[in-house]
């Protein structure tokens, strides 16, 4: 107050009056903004402890990766995420699972996966049962004796990384792990380059078709509360605003997905190692099993420009690409997206194997292995 | 849409989520120093604007400094001459930068086919530049000081920054409401005051008006009227006929919905701005929506066109000629296009009819002493007319708008269309709007006597269905005037 007063009455009711129209009132106002955001806080906070409790990390975005020049991000090393339901190791290296030797050991036949998250095993419950981990004991424990009686034993590098294309997986390949003398690579690029290749196509749409832009955004990415929420409604969504998404993805698209799969292939034959591809398969393939959007949700999340009719279409179009090469180039194809069922059984998700789906995926990928009967390449023992 | 607008900070954004909290705690506690809160708050709505384009913030400077000059010219002169001059100054500095900004191209392109038609060449180049988000609205607002000040009703103001502040004042800069300087400038004296009740009440109108637009408008947009009138060819008449009253109910709680904010915005600060909507829908006339849409412009459009062009005062055929120019000029305002010279040109027609139809039988249409029935058949016919104008407005071009009304009233067979969601939002958007007004005010004041917790709930609740909604950012349509 600027009035100087020599009336302490006078002084003393203008404070007062003050007091009633700018501060003694307001808090209500103050107090209700002060508990949304203690409200939020607590929520946020609750699913970030549930979170680091159950899965060992606290947020969407986790402490897995570095960032990577090159490749946009890899992942840390010696990096432990464990929780009461997954636990993720990374090694010295930078791949999921057990410490490995640069050098291969005598004997040693070497095989590479290279892919998503559906390869790097997001929702499995441990490193030894993700389809990597279980392929190689399945190897190991076979008794087929085209294989065992040279005594060779099998080591698999899960080199996967959750978000990589097949051109960045490729590149990671080529530039990280082929040091480690693979003679075999499997590669399983799929759902990530169908994300990427909508957003190229659509993203200039990106408000009609909710894809988050800006601030909100960043939101997403950073409040497990908001993602969660995000998340769990995709499927809503996407029936509801269903007349605004897109049921086809264009040609050209996948064209270049079918050109950069040739390439990787013409690349590693080049240079001694077997290349085996694999289609992918999705829980929400067909009506019988349950409700499609239901299953659908976490990739109609990821490709919020797509119908759950282009989803399919999408996924149907980059796998029927997959078989093409497998075919013109002659390489082994293992055609999971027949072989394993739709539904909840096998899947955690929409696209992401459940122990189940991990143990399934392993098993048919060692008996595509052991089928093609492959050899130790020349750079190794 | 202007291009650029999604780096707008926009009412809906995250952006803004933060922006505006920030603004309010440091202008509380500024409160006092009335200087500084009035500096804080021009940096404020310079930031807010710059947040979509820095060099564009020019051009409100440009017009600030433009009419502040002129103002303290007109004020300062007491020949009529001279005061006419300066303000044909600051009309051509204003409405220079409007032509060129927002009719240029336009025009020119027109003046093409014609000449084209004719045989004849125009070279003149087209510029690629951006249109300034909320040009219209600002150039509107300041022009109303200038001519107030030119016709004596109002004093030049002394302070710069006071009227920095009324031309940018970041609630109501980029979409309305149009704020006249007797309204805003005596805001500004004093200090500040922040009572409990005008800052929940603003508080309360903000989240409305966030509701309207995230869940109403914006559902309405992506399930129905966004495929209706992409191709209009492929529905049937009743998919046309929903797809007409989900566009009238979608610009509706759109813009209504940014005004909410905009004054709630405001309210929260301190400021009272004028309300620019009052339940149009229940309009018994054109003449009558005309006085509850858009309040601000239309009041604009009375005070310093039409009134200037002789108003109602003359024969019937000079108040049809006033009519049509003031709505096919306010059709103009809305954008450069030949859809909106059309949709004003129809309300212009519609209310020289509506003159007319006085003129000869004596009834006034919009006497609140009218039966029921008549009440409310004046309303549903007003109401169509109404909407089916909007589908002018809606049509991206003449052959879609053709295509429309050629199925619609042709009666083209085919089934409703729509989600789920789109049709609840289309019923919640007329119960809102149709129910007795005091139904609202009790539902704020229940709200208002909630203790602070579950104030609180309410709010998270509310911010959490904008999330999942409105992660898009769906510009407001009335960016674009």
């Amino acid at each position: 107050m600027t009035i100087a007063t020599v009336q302490p009455g006078v002084h003393e009711l203008t404070e007062k009056s003050d007091a009633r129209h700018g501060t003694e009132r307001f808090p209500k106002t103050v107090r209700t903004l002060l508990w949304t955001l203690v409200l939020l806080s607590a929520l946020e906070g609750g699913l970030r402890m549930r979170s680091w409790i159950r899965h060992g990390a606290s947020g969407p975005v986790s402490d897995l990766y570095v960032d990577d020049a090159r490749l946009g991000r890899r992942l840390r090393p010696e990096a432990l995420i464990e929780g009461t339901t997954r636990k993720v190791r990374i090694d010295s290296f930078g791949f999921r699972g057990p410490e490995i030797s640069l050098i291969k050991p005598p004997g040693t036949l070497r095989i590479a996966t290279i892919g998503d998250s559906t390869t790097f095993g997001m929702e499995a419950s441990s490193d030894d049962a993700t389809w990597v981990r279980r392929m190689e004991a399945f190897l190991n424990a076979n008794d087929d004796p085209s294989l065992s009686d040279r005594g060779r034993r099998f080591e698999a590098i899960n080199a996967a990384i959750p978000g990589f294309t097949l051109e960045t997986a490729g590149l990671h390949f080529f530039n990280d792990v082929e040091r480690f003398s693979p003679d075999v690579v499997v590669v399983t690029a799929l759902a990530t380059d169908i994300a990427a290749h909508s957003r190229r196509q659509f993203g200039g749409q990106a408000r009609k078709l909710g894809t988050t832009t800006g601030m909100s955004r960043w939101l997403g990415e950073h409040s497990l509360l908001v993602n969660l929420l995000r998340q769990n409604t995709a499927a809503f969504r996407a029936r509801q605003f269903a007349a605004v998404r897109h049921d086809r993805l264009d040609d050209e698209g996948v064209a270049r997905y079918r050109q950069a799969l040739e390439q990787l292939v013409d690349r590693c034959v080049a240079r001694g190692i077997q290349p085996i591809l694999s289609t992918w398969a999705r829980a929400f393939r067909g009506a019988s099993h349950g409700d499609q959007y239901t299953l659908a949700t976490t990739a109609l999340a990821n490709n919020p420009a797509l119908s759950l009719k282009g989803l399919n279409d999408a996924f149907d179009r980059y796998n029927e690409a997959i078989r093409e090469v497998a075919q013109e180039k002659g390489v082994v194809l293992v055609d999971l997206d027949r072989l394993v069922p739709a539904g909840e059984k096998y899947f955690a998700d929409a696209i992401h194997l459940n122990d189940a789906g991990h143990a399934l995926v392993g098993r048919l990928m060692a008996e595509a292995i052991i089928k093609s009967r492959p050899s130790v390449g020349a750079g190794g023992d | 849409m202007p291009e650029g607008t999604d780096s707008a900070m926009l009412f809906n954004s995250a952006h803004f989520l933060f922006f505006f909290p920030i603004v309010l705690a440091v202008a509380w506690q500024l409160r006092r120093s009335r200087t500084l809160r009035l500096l804080f708050l021009l940096a404020a709505s310079y930031y807010f604007y710059m947040s979509w384009n820095a060099v564009y913030a020019g051009l409100i400077l440009g017009s600030t400094v433009l009419d502040y000059f002129v103002a303290q010219r007109i004020g300062a002169s007491t020949h009529p001459g001279v005061r006419r001059r300066w303000l044909f100054v600051s009309l051509a500095g204003n409405l220079g930068v409007l032509f060129g900004f927002k009719y240029y191209n336009f025009f020119l392109e027109s003046f093409r086919e014609v000449f084209g038609a004719l045989g004849m060449g125009c070279d003149l180049p087209q510029h690629h530049l951006l249109l300034p988000v909320g040009i219209s609205f600002y150039t509107f607002q300041t022009l109303s000081y200038t001519i107030d000040v030119y016709r004596g009703e109002l004093a030049p103001t002394r302070s710069f920054f006071k009227f920095a502040l009324f031309v940018s004042f970041f609630p109501q800069l980029v979409a309305g409401p149009i704020v006249r300087a007797s309204h805003f400038m005596p805001q500004l004296e004093g200090e500040a005051r922040y009572d409990d009740a005008p800052v929940e009440r603003g508080l309360v109108q903000m989240l409305g008006g966030l509701c309207k637009k995230i869940c109403v408008a914006d559902v309405l947009g992506v399930t129905i009227v966004d495929p209706v009138f992409a191709h209009p060819s492929a529905f049937g008449s009743t998919a046309l006929v929903v797809g007409m009253y989900a566009y009238a109910f979608q610009i509706y709680y759109d813009f209504c919905g940014y005004s909410d904010v905009a004054i709630g915005a405001a309210r929260m600060l301190g400021f009272d701005l004028p309300i620019n909507f009052d339940r149009p829908y229940l309009a018994t006339s054109v003449r009558n929506f005309w006085r509850r849409w858009h309040i601000s412009l239309s009041t604009w459009l009375r005070d310093y066109l039409y009134v200037p062009l002789g108003g109602g005062h003359g024969s019937p055929f000079k108040t049809a000629r006033n009519l049509a120019i003031v709505m096919i000029l306010g059709g103009l305002w809305h954008g450069a296009a030949w859809a909106f010279v059309l949709w004003g040109t129809l309300h212009g027609m519609l209310l020289g009819l509506g003159r007319l139809f006085h003129h000869v039988t004596g009834i006034d249409a919009d006497r609140s002493d009218q039966p029921l029935v008549s009440r409310v058949a004046r309303r549903v016919v007003t109401f169509h007319v109404v909407a089916l104008c909007f589908v002018v407005f809606r049509a991206p071009n003449m052959e879609t708008l053709w295509h429309y009304f050629g199925r619609l009233l042709a009666l083209a067979p085919g089934a409703p269309y729509g989600s789920p969601l789109g049709y609840l939002m289309l019923i919640i958007a007329a119960a809102i709007e149709w129910c007795p007004r005091e139904w609202g005010g009790r539902v704020a004041s229940c709200y208002l006597r909630l203790p602070s917790p579950a104030q609180a709930c309410v709010i998270s609740g509310c911010l959490l269905v904008f999330a999942v909604l409105g992660g898009s950012n769906t510009p407001f349509i009335y960016f674009q005037f």
